[in-house]
């Protein structure tokens, strides 16, 4: 199948991938965690890694993240071999990533969020309040994001209020690789939309989007190629486009002979050709 | 092919509102600490009304004057409190520095530099606090319950049980710092320069942005990269530098070094500053709030006195008021998130 960039033209092939990984390997004790897996992502294009629980998908997020790095195998970043030891090495390479626990800081406002541990300081020490507010606010118009004040808790604010904080967080040390692990689980159907609003945003900005998901609507609604993960070894590569439910969850399952994939086969038949996301 | 409309092909949606000109945060702050400044004036008005001698100027220097002591471990105790940390030892600090210092004076040392000595004794116990609690990981409940005895004990071994006197009165340290500049007491001067200096640190600085981030979330601090560890040690540490500075505030108006001082401190320290809005969770905390809390416990305190309330009873009392404080300001704050909540939504 022929990957796509963020534009949705092919891919000539002569881009070189911003991130790329090959043969990466990682053990926990007794337990093989990924086994001489690939992954690449492109500038401007948005990848989901898709898998079932236990496929590996943390595991490959931790060695790209610093938080876990890879036993062996090769990592590339803008076509240059680099180690990933730590999370500071990662977020220095350009690398951010924006974890499922969100990783916020409920009782502080919005803008103390967004600058948690990079504050804008005057002679580098007294913070300054109104260039932090300031670039918040610029910021946040940048991404479109509905936020209602920069100065109030983010404990009040809604799930993707929160998760749009967090994203536009990773953004401030102008990364050129977005990590996002499981940016709209828990969340309602308009707040999806304003998260996957915000991953389209990304992309337009020309980032390179890494998107863990489990559910497939997501994954078919805003990225170009799928690349599944299964027991710690790639399982396929596919076209976001092109491809059907019932091939990724054939591929996430490793049979198509199981109730899902029959049930979403049944449903892409369907009289209205109604084609409609399973969560896997 | 995948419709995509719902996901951002149609211009970007406005910013529900515009960006407005960034404010100044100072106006939250003091609306923060309103609450607390309305019970204390309420406090003296109503205790006032029935005892007017309680409006002398005398008196209300004098419930100052020793309000300045907690109110200084108050203004130390915010910055461990807001990291979810807890400083048990500062009673034991307190009597400590306040030995050492007059031991220090007694020996022929200049009670100036013997007073900067006894500061620097109090952040050095505040650093060893600091240092169990990360390093050795016992929680700071525990680790300044063992060092509030080993310092309590250092006190009483260091000046044999006994009050250190035999100090002249008549230097100017004790007559400057320990006496009145402009009207006021010195503790009274240092309290406010200690509260103004603290409260930019808290809330106009690096240091105490980390503070208020690890307090409220320590995973997410080290996240983005704040040296957690350290940012508690030096909480920590700053907590048992205003112990030091309390106690030799206390020894320059005293002219004297009693080890058995400073007992049930701590937990007076604590009550301030949950008073003044520091909470238990951490995250948060108010420096303004803990001087003013430790205002209203001295009030208490004075205004018992004057309604000739058996001594027994005055500790009663106090928790009392703690309690009604600390349920009236959750019960404001509930109310503050839930209006918060739905003007938002």
């Amino acid at each position: 199948m022929t990957a796509t960039t963020g534009a949705g033209r092919p891919s000539t092939g002569t881009d070189a991938p911003v991130l790329s990984m090959t043969g990466i390997n990682k053990r926990f004790g007794a337990v093989q965690a990924l086994t001489d897996v690939s992954f690449s992502v492109q500038a401007g294009e948005v990848v989901a890694l898709v898998g079932d629980n236990g496929a590996g998908k943390s595991t490959l997020v931790k060695v790209m993240s610093g938080a876990g790095p890879a036993d062996s195998g090769e990592i590339l970043f803008e076509g240059r071999p680099v180690s990933i030891p730590s999370p500071s090495a990662s977020q220095n390479l350009g690398i951010a990533t924006v974890f499922q626990d969100l990783a916020l800081c409920d009782n502080l406002d919005v803008v103390g969020n967004l600058f948690l541990g990079n504050e804008v300081t005057i002679g580098g020490v007294a913070l300054d309040e109104a260039e932090m507010e300031k670039r918040s606010w610029e910021l946040l118009r940048t991404l479109a994001a509905k936020i209602p004040s920069v100065r109030i808790p983010v404990a009040s604010l809604s799930g993707g209020q929160r998760q749009t904080v967090a994203i536009s967080r990773s953004l401030l040390g102008n990364p050129k690789v977005v990590i996002l692990d499981e940016p709209t689980a828990a969340l309602g159907v308009a707040q999806t939309a304003q998260v996957l609003n915000l991953v389209e945003r990304l992309r337009d900005r020309g980032l390179a989007v890494v998107l863990i998901s489990h559910n497939m609507a997501d994954v078919q609604a805003v990225a170009d190629r799928v690349l599944v993960l299964r027991l710690g070894r790639n399982a396929g590569e596919f076209d976001a486009r092109a491809v059907s439910s019932t091939e990724l969850v054939a591929a996430i399952t490793g049979a198509s002979d199981n109730v899902v994939a029959e049930r979403a086969a049944r449903e892409h038949r369907g009289p209205a050709g109604r084609h409609e996301g399973t969560n896997a | 092919m995948t419709d995509r409309s719902a996901t951002g092909t149609e211009p970007p949606p406005a910013v529900e509102s515009a960006a407005p000109p960034p404010r100044r945060r100072s106006v939250t702050w003091l609306r923060e600490e309103a609450g607390v400044l309305v019970v204390l004036v309420a406090l003296v008005v109503v205790v006032g009304a029935f005892q007017p001698d309680f409006w002398l100027a005398d008196n209300l220097t004098e419930i100052a004057r020793q309000s300045s002591y907690i109110g200084i471990l108050a203004i130390g105790m915010v910055f461990a409190l807001a990291m979810r940390e807890v400083d048990l030892s500062v009673g034991g600090t307190y009597a400590l520095t306040i030995v050492v210092g007059a031991l220090l004076i007694r020996d022929g040392l200049s009670p100036w530099i013997a007073a900067v000595v006894a500061i620097a004794i109090g952040g050095f116990l505040g650093f060893l606090n600091g240092l169990f609690t990360t390093y050795v990981q016992v929680p700071s409940f525990i680790a300044t319950l063992g060092t509030l005895s080993l310092y309590k004990g250092l006190a009483l071994a260091l000046s044999n049980g006994q009050q250190v006197g035999g100090l002249d009165q008549d230097h100017p340290f004790f007559q400057v710092i320990g006496g009145t500049i402009l009207g006021l007491p010195g503790a009274v001067w240092a309290l406010v320069l200690s509260a103004a200096l603290m409260t930019v640190v808290f809330t106009r600085t690096r240091f105490g942005a980390q503070i208020r981030a690890v307090g409220s979330n320590p995973d997410a601090a080290a996240f983005t990269g704040i040296p957690v560890n350290r940012v508690r040690i030096k909480a920590l540490t700053v907590t048992g530098l205003f112990a030091g500075v309390s106690g030799v505030l206390a020894l320059s108006f005293f002219v004297a070094g009693d080890p058995t001082v400073g007992t049930g401190y701590e937990l007076m320290a604590i009550a301030a500053a949950i008073i003044g809005g520091t909470p238990l969770r951490g995250g948060t905390g108010s420096v303004p709030g803990a001087v003013l809390g430790s205002l209203i416990l001295s009030v208490v305190a004075a205004s018992l006195v004057f309604f000739s309330v058996p001594i027994n009873w005055t500790t009663f009392a106090t928790g009392a008021v703690i309690l009604l404080a600390v349920a009236l300001d959750s019960l404001l704050r509930r109310a503050r998130a839930a209006r918060r909540r739905s003007t938002s939504s």
